[in-house]
């Protein structure tokens, strides 16, 4: 089966960041990197977040030279204990669907005080490839879908995929169809 | 709003945005109109910024920041020329229609694209969109009204919907939206200079009879004071003694070295808040107030709706509800009619006084149903989500009153203006010149929240908005050697503020934007406190203003300099000291 | 309702004027997570970022919990009585002194009807006023 991917809808997309929030709670709350996983992306061209597509041949993974980044359960998963922040993969990903992210780990407090700075700097942060994973530690499937209060967020199931091309396939008889008939006239 | 949200999404055809970033500022009544696109309604937005909202439109008019009335005008102007309005709507609803066809004579779709740099043919098709809908809605918010015209502009969409017939049915009407939770709330419970619970105007003797019965004493019936002509006051001496609860003016008042100005040479500065705020750092007393959450009421939303709010949690240490407070006070003060158990006695009190907005709705029927939209005269009233249906209005006649709206940017059209019974008119106090060349607009972020004393105590918002950020298009951040993420100084004549630069699209040519979210860099201290004359609405969303790259260096300067105006460290060191909270 | 227990709080989001419906969940006393109400003609069953994630104001250690004066230019935590005391004095005072009008005060838009209900009633009936107003242009 293919992989799973969110995606989401630009003619929906708010740009409100309740995705966002939500992506960064959720793995804050599972002890991971609190750095949310997905992008408001503005453009004259609209607006969405950007995500991983969890490729099935992905370039992150084959460039990752420590494998820290594995294909597993239908998704493309970080392991962020083993990355080593060569930043790698972050170049080759086609959607810049990965950035390189330090926050604090939750188990260090962030210093009182240092709400926000100009010129902040943190001590004690590791810096890894963070991307989308699906929110594989929580019970009830990627979070940025469940809040999208638009519902321009949608997760695309593997096999979905394959119902979705053969629909298509069945909407491009129609057109050869009606291109034809038009001719015929 | 004359109409109620949930209308957006089912009844309303065409949609014109105005002077609203619905998307960041609003975004479940931006659901709304999403929802209605998707069931085939169309969307006009006129903004200067390229908002979600603009990015989703059919027609996006960019109109530079300041030249709303030029464009509502050219519409009207197009609507009339073209046969498009409801003329019997007009016969037996409205009154004025020909002194508005006069006024608007002159802002043809030409002048007007000259004007304001908006393609002729676009105010042509949004014109016509617009009037042959069949239910068009209009939908406004602080882009209209923050200007030293800001009524002048409303009355101007109030024409439109009137000419077309657009109001007093589902999915019509002019609809401002409230920035905040109770800002109708506390409208409609006279917190306003010249009314009382209810809009009853205070100089009126029969209004404050009616109060002065209850209360037992007899009321003052000269108009107050503005909030914005506060500042003023004070620097006169006429004002010795400010209270202020749940509001942080010193960074949410236009022209903010001003109003700060203005305090120190007050006698007694009262704050009333949840945290010590930029104004309450301030202040000779400070008082703590329970939070949202910790306490009973009731709101009311930007459609009318009062809602009930609930107490889930005691407040900590100390905080009392700001009605006990008062209460306490008025104790003191040797009042005694003030003395409540629950806020239930006092939303009983408020439908006493005023039973023909608020008689029907109880705290039993809050309970029940999910807020009711006042009017609502009686217990078996459902409530009115549409006002001025079947086209009665408020006024003394019964209609509508279309009033002409003139406009030049440079000079107040007097002269043309004279020619008029009952004209309103526009001009912008501050125009770029060659010291201030381009014009700084304000607004808000999705992730905050006014000036941030909630939402920047909350991580996973904080997260994602830490920082100020000024939007400025490529092509102004490339002749002045801006790149993205670089700093940027801005100055105006009332002060100077740096932050980091977001170069954008979003952001029209000669056109800097940021918001009022962060004392490291507070919008306030540069905007324009030229007031609005009917509404005291100060002009904030358009000053002259300079731009320039700084150095990281001077950047850090300028934050630490903030740092210590702001006070910021005396929070923290009042909260080690004194906080006896719950964790 | 002990403490330990877990509750659903029925409210109104603090923010914007939408006013959309949400739960509050509250565990032990503190307000844990936020719930969007299904039942809301408004928002129907969805939030924003700031309706789901803007509570955690009220628990933050910086809330104010006691009534401070300044005395010589610093802070000093002061008990109810005392502060009160001292407003109502000092609003006595210039009240005689400089009339009613000397006085304004700023109600809020984020505060319940109730509580600006009363605000207002406190200006006219016990100040004698009609300086009251709020940061509804803002
Ligand atoms: S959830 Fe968002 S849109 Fe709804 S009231 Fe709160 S801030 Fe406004």
């Amino acid at each position: 089966m293919l992989n799973s991917f969110v995606i989401a809808n630009p003619n929906r997309c708010l740009g409100c960041y309740t995705c966002v929030v939500a992506c960064s709670a959720a793995h804050r709350k599972s002890g991971l990197q609190a750095a949310p996983r997905l992008h408001i992306t503005y453009s004259p061209r609209g607006t969405m977040p950007v995500q991983c597509r969890h490729c099935e041949d992905a370039p992150c993974a084959v460039v990752c030279p420590v494998n820290a980044i594995e294909i597993r359960d239908g998704m493309v998963l970080v392991k962020e204990q083993a990355c080593i922040g060569c930043k790698m993969c972050a170049l080759v990903c086609p959607f810049g669907a990965i950035t390189m992210n330090g926050t604090f780990p939750p188990s260090i407090p962030k210093p009182a005080g240092q709400v926000q700075s100009l010129l902040a700097w943190l001590a004690g942060q590791k810096t890894v490839a963070i991307k989308c994973d699906l929110c594989c530690s929580s019970t009830d499937g990627p979070q940025c879908v469940k809040v999208c209060p638009t519902k321009a967020l949608q997760l695309i199931a593997g096999d979905q995929v394959e119902r979705l091309i053969k629909l298509k396939r069945i909407s491009s008889v129609a057109v050869v169809d009606s291109i034809l008939n038009e001719e015929g006239e | 709003m004359t109409n109620s949200i949930p209308e957006i999404g089912k009844n309303t055809e065409v949609i014109f945005v105005i002077g609203s970033n619905t998307a960041e500022c609003h975004p479940l009544v931006a659901r709304q109109i999403i929802k209605a696109r998707e069931r085939g309604a169309r969307l006009i937005v006129a903004d200067p910024r390229l908002t979600e909202m603009a990015n989703k439109a059919d027609i996006w008019l960019r109109v530079p920041a300041g030249y709303n009335i030029p464009l509502i005008n050219c519409l009207l102007h197009v609507i009339i020329k073209e046969g498009l309005f409801d003329s019997a709507f007009i016969k037996e609803h409205t009154e004025g229609f020909d002194d508005v066809k006069q006024a608007v004579e002159e802002f043809t779709p030409a002048c007007v694209a000259g004007l304001t740099g908006i393609p002729e043919q676009d105010l042509i098709e949004a014109a016509r969109l617009y009037a042959r809908a069949g239910a068009a809605s209009i939908i406004y918010c602080m882009g209209v009204t923050q200007f030293s015209f800001g009524t002048a502009t409303v009355v101007a969409l109030s024409n439109l919907a009137a000419i077309t017939g657009n109001l007093g049915r589902p999915g019509t009407g002019v609809n401002p939206l409230r920035g905040q939770n109770n800002v109708q709330g506390a409208c409609d419970m006279g917190c306003l200079p010249n009314s009382l619970p209810g809009y009853l105007n205070v100089t009126d003797q029969k209004n404050r009879a009616r109060f002065e019965k209850e209360w037992g004493v007899k009321l003052p019936a000269k108009v107050g004071i503005k909030i914005s002509e506060v500042p003023d006051a004070i620097l006169d001496g006429c004002i010795r003694a400010l209270y202020v609860f749940g509001e942080n003016p010193v960074m949410s008042d236009p022209d903010s070295n001003h109003f700060r100005h203005a305090v120190e040479h007050l006698d007694l500065l009262v704050v009333q808040d949840i945290f010590l705020t930029e104004t309450a750092r301030l202040a000779d007393v400070v008082l703590p107030a329970a939070c949202w959450g910790e306490k009973d009421g009731t709101f009311s939303n930007t459609e009318r709706r009062v809602q009930r709010v609930r107490k889930a949690v005691d407040p900590p240490g100390e905080a009392l509800p700001d009605w006990q407070v008062f209460s306490a006070l008025a104790r003191l003060l040797d009042y005694h009619k003030m003395n409540y158990l629950h806020p239930r006695e006092i939303w009983e009190e408020v439908r006493r006084l005023v039973p023909e907005k608020f008689g029907g709705i109880t705290y039993q029927r809050l309970d029940q149903e999910r807020g009711i939209n006042w009017p609502c005269p009686a217990e078996d009233h459902p409530g009115t989500p549409i006002l001025y249906q079947g086209g009665k209005f408020s006024t003394p006649s019964g209609k509508a009153v279309l009033r002409p709206v003139l406009f030049d940017p440079v000079q107040v059209p007097g002269e043309k203006a004279a020619s008029f019974k009952n004209p309103l008119t526009g001009s912008l106090s501050e125009l770029p010149d060659e010291t201030y060349p381009f014009v700084l607009t304000t607004g808000r972020r999705v992730y905050h929240y006014h000036t941030g004393t909630m939402t920047r105590r909350c991580e996973p918002l904080d997260q994602v908005g830490p920082k100020q950020l000024i939007e400025i298009n490529p092509v102004d951040a490339a002749r002045l050697g801006i790149a993205d993420g670089d700093f940027v100084k801005l100055s105006t004549r009332r002060g100077s503020i740096a932050a980091t630069a977001w170069v954008t699209e979003r952001v029209p040519e000669k056109t800097v934007f940021t918001t009022f979210h962060f004392w490291e860099a507070n919008v306030n201290e540069l905007t324009n406190h030229t007031t609005d004359p009917v509404s005291g609405i100060p002009e904030i969303k358009v000053a002259a203003v300079q731009v320039k790259k700084i150095s990281p260096a001077e950047a850090k300067q300028l934050y630490e300099e903030k740092k210590e105006k702001y006070l910021v460290d005396l929070t923290r060191e009042v909260a080690t000291k004194f906080s006896q909270g719950r964790r | 309702m002990t403490e330990k227990e877990s509750k659903r709080v029925l409210t109104v989001c603090p923010y914007c004027g939408t006013g959309c419906g949400l739960y509050l969940v509250v565990e032990k006393g503190r307000v844990v997570g936020i719930e969007p109400d299904g039942l809301h003609p408004v928002n129907e069953g969805e939030l924003c970022v700031k309706g789901y994630y803007g509570y955690q104001h009220i628990d933050n250690t910086e809330r104010l919990t006691s009534p401070l004066i300044k005395k010589d230019g610093k802070f000093v935590a002061v008990h109810w009585e005392e502060a009160l005391d001292f407003v109502a004095r000092q609003l006595a005072k210039i009240k005689q002194e400089s009339g009613p009008d000397a006085i304004a005060l700023f109600a809020s838009a984020r505060a319940t009807n109730e509580e600006n209900y009363v605000a207002q009633k406190f200006a006219r009936a016990v100040i004698g006023t009609n300086n009251v107003d709020h940061c509804a242009r803002l």
